[in-house]
């Protein structure tokens, strides 16, 4: 009689004590752990460290087609972007500039990648990568630069580009070593407003003319102050190409690579335009 | 009576289990994002060992290349994560210099006796380095 009075509350405080370890299991103890999961599924921090091996590693063995399907593994809606951003992230947050560099190299390297599938069936000329002196055996812990891109006037195109295999081994692609100074060829006041106001743009090619990527460029300006930035973080304007913004009334020095003359006196124009510098590698 | 009510209460109990599990598990499991690294499957681990390996390989520097294998599984000794990318690289049949990579960083990484963390010593050795 008694246990019939108290009804079947038991049942519900079973199924809410069951319940509440049940959700405990599942949720905080035991929870979903997935196993074989795909670079894509990475926290972005981690796929930030793997887009810098792609890019480290492809510094190492030159391997371009490796480099591009490994980035692919990411997902990344623009690798190319992806890598130029992370590149000017790890300069603006202090990180290395050697990883930056890399970073900017193989976003380079990747643009020139597409444009070169753009131009070679148009049958018009298509340059190549001289192999430069001291190129077939560089020397141990040398600045390796990705090759310089081809650069044309063609929007790209969507191209059936080959899809490569994922272990192929470097296809004899010398990597350059910067060892002439930059001497600039044009200075010139930008003032027709196809520049924002007050940018310094720079744009630094290789012997051969091509764009080149990774080259440092240091400006400095009152007392002491500088910034360090590279070119081939923006590729898809040029990988040659980059570009600082000046504040008005300060006069700024620039200096390309590591043993060129100082380019001074770069102030915002009076025309409150733009500055555009050229340099080309050795004259 | 009384052994049929204590059976419905443990039943009652059971059943809220399975309840909570199924829906931490199965109608509510994390989102596939955001993972670490040790979750990735063997042959891209093996792939990212192998990046590790190349990147050594350039550029000698020991200590770079454990703090890389320790992003990669925070909580496995270094020998042992390059030693299970060389058996997989073996198994799918990597390339030659792929494997002979994996080689020199397994051998460069076997005198740390697992330590993730390098010593002092350890950044003063720097390898042969092939260019």
């Amino acid at each position: 009689m008694n246990e019939e009075r108290r009804g079947h509350w038991y049942l519900l405080t079973g199924l809410v004590l069951g319940l509440a370890a049940g959700l405990i299991i599942s949720l905080a103890l035991s929870p979903v752990r997935y196993i074989d999961a795909e670079p894509a599924a990475l926290a972005e921090r981690y796929k930030n460290e793997f887009r810098q091996w792609v890019a480290l590693a492809y510094q190492a063995d030159g391997n371009l087609p490796r480099a591009r399907e490994r980035l692919k593994l990411l997902q990344d809606a623009d690798p190319r972007q992806a890598l130029a951003a992370q590149a000017q992230r790890a300069l603006g947050e202090g990180g290395s500039p050697d990883d930056a560099r890399a970073l900017a190299a193989l976003a380079a390297a990747l643009s020139g990648m597409e444009q070169a599938a753009v131009s070679t069936p148009t049958g018009g000329e298509q340059p190549t990568l001289p192999p430069g002196p001291g190129t077939e055996s560089p020397p141990a812990g040398a600045t390796r630069l990705a090759e310089a891109a081809v650069q044309t006037p063609t929007p790209p195109l969507p191209t059936p580009t080959p899809r490569a295999t994922f272990t192929p081994r470097p296809t004899a692609t010398p990597p350059r070593v910067l060892d002439a100074p930059f001497v600039m060829t044009k200075r010139q006041e930008v003032c027709d407003g196809s520049l924002p106001a007050g940018r310094l743009v720079v744009l630094v090619a290789g012997r051969d003319g091509n764009p080149l990527a990774g080259v440092p460029i240091l400006v400095l300006w009152g007392e002491g102050k500088s910034s360090l930035f590279y070119t081939g973080l923006a590729p898809e304007i040029s990988p040659g190409y980059a570009d600082f913004q000046m504040d008005a009334g300060v006069s700024y020095t620039l200096r390309v690579g590591e043993a060129s003359e100082a380019v001074g006196g770069l102030s915002v124009p009076a025309c409150g335009g733009a500055w555009r510098v050229e340099f080309t590698e050795g004259g | 009576m009384r052994a049929g009510r204590v059976i419905l209460f443990f039943l009652s109990i059971a059943l809220g289990v399975g309840a909570g599990l199924a829906y931490g598990w199965v109608f509510n499991p994390p989102p596939y994002r955001d993972l670490e690294p040790a979750s990735l499957r063997a042959d891209f681990r093996a792939d990212a060992v192998l990046m590790v390996a190349e990147i050594y390989q350039a550029d000698g520097r020991l200590p770079q290349a454990l703090r890389r294998l320790s992003i990669l599984a925070p909580d496995r000794p270094p020998a042992l994560l390059v030693a299970e990318a060389l058996l997989t690289a073996r198994e799918l049949e990597y390339a030659p210099p792929d494997l002979e990579a994996l080689s020199n960083l397994a051998r460069a990484v076997q005198p740390t006796g697992g330590e993730a963390v390098p010593t002092l010593q350890e950044t003063t050795a720097t390898p042969e380095v092939t260019p």
